[in-house]
């Protein structure tokens, strides 16, 4: 990281960096399809609770 | 018979006219004003900007449905609103300009029984000299924007592959910006496809925020719950810069764009000055140029606007320094007080202040995230003006309908790489947009709605979003069905 904002630079450093397992989650089809489903259901709480 | 008038196509706009002339009998008129001929679904602009949507796709001609939907359709801008009438009228009217092609100019009193401002923003990029297209600088705010942005991108990847070494700086362009969240998805969408051609290694990515902090995103950040542990969307965020390594500059105020050169303030006063090669950076929002008169032809724009030019609704407008806002703040029915037949929806509407807390520099500059207002609320609030004004044509005295952004959640949707099996988005909902410290004294907002996740599943989302919101807007059968 350069010093062009020591300050953020040094937040982002500290912050947790995703193992591989995370990141291939992230990508994984299977996994992705039921977050994909969660995702909708909090959507649709969200949208119930506004409206 | 009566009329109703609404002034911008847009998310809220759009919305707005299409409720109107679903639940309004024949028997009364919606006419839309909007200088544009295209319906634009701006949140894929970011997708056009990097190369991955041609414009088309994120733009279609309104004319059409409007004679579909039998809305009287006014491709015009907007002039004056005349309240009281005046000048011949008895009834309230605004003066439109013409856009239309071989019609340019041409100027028209149209009269409302009701009126619905829904203009909403003007690209402010004056406010910062030499920020945007007409300057230095690149944009993603409108589809030609986006486009133009898209081929400079292309030239940039070219350099890289023959070896070239560059700065991509992008974020925003001035200190009291809005949609940190367009330029944290730019940032990403443009990791993704430097990434994707294979020369991310000769790119350096800074990210430039008027935020104080990342994750900020203009709402103050959010706080969620993961894993067991209630973590913040400044983590959250960090942890991406850190993954994907962007760099970050906080708390910065565009002062100035010369060819290739930034210069931005930071919250402690400093001066600076960031080289760049290519810089994509969002201007600041004013409301539309809008004058106001009474039937004396008297100028009352100051009163009807804020200094901003964004119309005043039932909010608390004297609310006063960070420590005294509170969620009673913010407007419910989003009329206008003086008269209570103007109403303003999506970003036309006056926020009572920031939702972020706002700072200023030893130099006196405000550096503050202007309040996001866009998409889901925009669409929620012109349905309630609506439905308040159905109430109103139809002779019933029940209340004005609500749509406080206190009690409205939101899904915000930032698109960090675009690709059906490799991409990915940051995928947040918040409930509600505005913090309630009182009703939720721990974060702000009701953690059961507020939530942030990272994935695959997100672009997913945010493709869905796409389709199905051209779908409604569009004004295919059941659209109404889609929510806002």
């Amino acid at each position: 990281m350069s010093d062009l904002d020591p300050q953020a630079a040094k937040q982002i450093q500290a912050a947790p960096l995703p193992t591989p397992g995370t990141l291939k989650h992230r990508r994984n089809v299977a996994y992705q399809f039921v977050r994909f489903a969660a995702l909708n259901l909090k959507m649709i709480r969200v949208i119930g609770a506004s409206h | 018979m009566a009329r109703l008038v609404i002034l911008g196509a847009g998310v809220a706009g759009h919305t707005a006219a299409l409720h109107a002339r679903r639940r309004l009998g024949k028997a009364h008129e919606v006419i839309v004003v909007a200088p544009n001929a295209q319906w634009n679904w701006i949140p894929s602009n970011i997708w056009v900007g990097v190369g991955k949507m041609p414009a088309e796709k994120v733009l279609f001609p309104l004319a059409p449905v409007y004679r579909r939907q039998g809305i009287e359709f006014h491709q015009a801008l907007a002039t004056e609103i005349h309240p009281e009438g005046g000048d011949g009228h008895d009834h309230s009217y605004v003066v439109v300009r013409s856009t239309a092609k071989g019609a340019e100019g041409r100027e028209e009193a149209i009269e409302y029984d009701f009126l619905i401002n829904a203009t909403g923003p003007k690209l402010n990029f004056a406010a910062t000299k030499g920020l945007g297209p007409d300057g230095y600088t690149l944009s993603v705010c409108t589809a030609p924007h986006a486009a133009a942005t898209a081929g400079e991108l292309k030239k940039a990847i070219a350099r890289l592959k023959a070896g070239e070494h560059l700065r991509f700086v992008v974020g925003t362009g001035h200190g009291t910006c809005t949609c940190e969240g367009a330029a944290f998805e730019y940032t990403f969408n443009l990791d993704h496809v430097l990434r994707e051609a294979g020369v991310r290694d000769r790119a350096e990515v800074v990210y430039l925020t008027n935020e104080a902090q990342l994750g900020d995103f203009g709402v103050g950040g959010l706080t969620f719950t993961q894993q067991g542990f209630q973590t913040t969307s400044k983590l959250w965020t960090e942890s991406l810069y850190r993954e994907r390594g962007i760099q970050a500059i906080l708390g910065a105020h565009c002062t100035q764009i010369e060819p290739g050169v930034v210069h931005y303030e930071q919250i402690d006063g400093s001066l600076h000055e960031l080289p760049f090669d290519f810089a994509m950076l969002l201007p600041p929002f004013r409301g539309a140029d809008l004058k106001a008169y009474d039937k004396a032809g008297a100028d009352i724009s100051d009163q009807l606007f804020n200094p901003a030019g964004f119309l005043k609704v039932d909010a608390n407008y004297a609310a006063g320094a960070y420590e005294n806002w509170s969620a009673d703040d913010w407007p419910k029915t989003y009329q206008s007080p003086l008269y209570d037949n103007v109403f303003a929806a999506g970003i036309a509407f006056a926020p009572p202040h920031q939702i972020s807390q706002p700072r200023t520099s030893p130099n006196g500059t405000l550096i503050a995230p202007a309040p996001p207002r866009t998409g889901m609320p925009s669409g929620m609030i012109a349905k309630a003006v609506v439905l308040t004004i159905v109430d109103r044509i139809r002779g019933g005295g029940a209340a004005a309908h609500e749509a406080p952004m206190t009690r409205m959640g939101a899904a915000c949707v930032a698109s960090a790489g675009m690709s059906f099996f490799k991409g990915s988005a940051a995928a947040m909902t918040m409930h509600p947009v505005v913090p309630d410290w009182r009703k939720y004294p721990a974060t702000g907002r009701d953690l059961k709605g507020t939530s942030g996740e990272i994935g695959l599943a997100g672009h997913w989302m945010k493709h869905t979003l796409h389709v199905l919101f051209l779908y409604k807007a569009k004004a295919h059968p059941l659209w109404w069905l889609i929510p806002e």
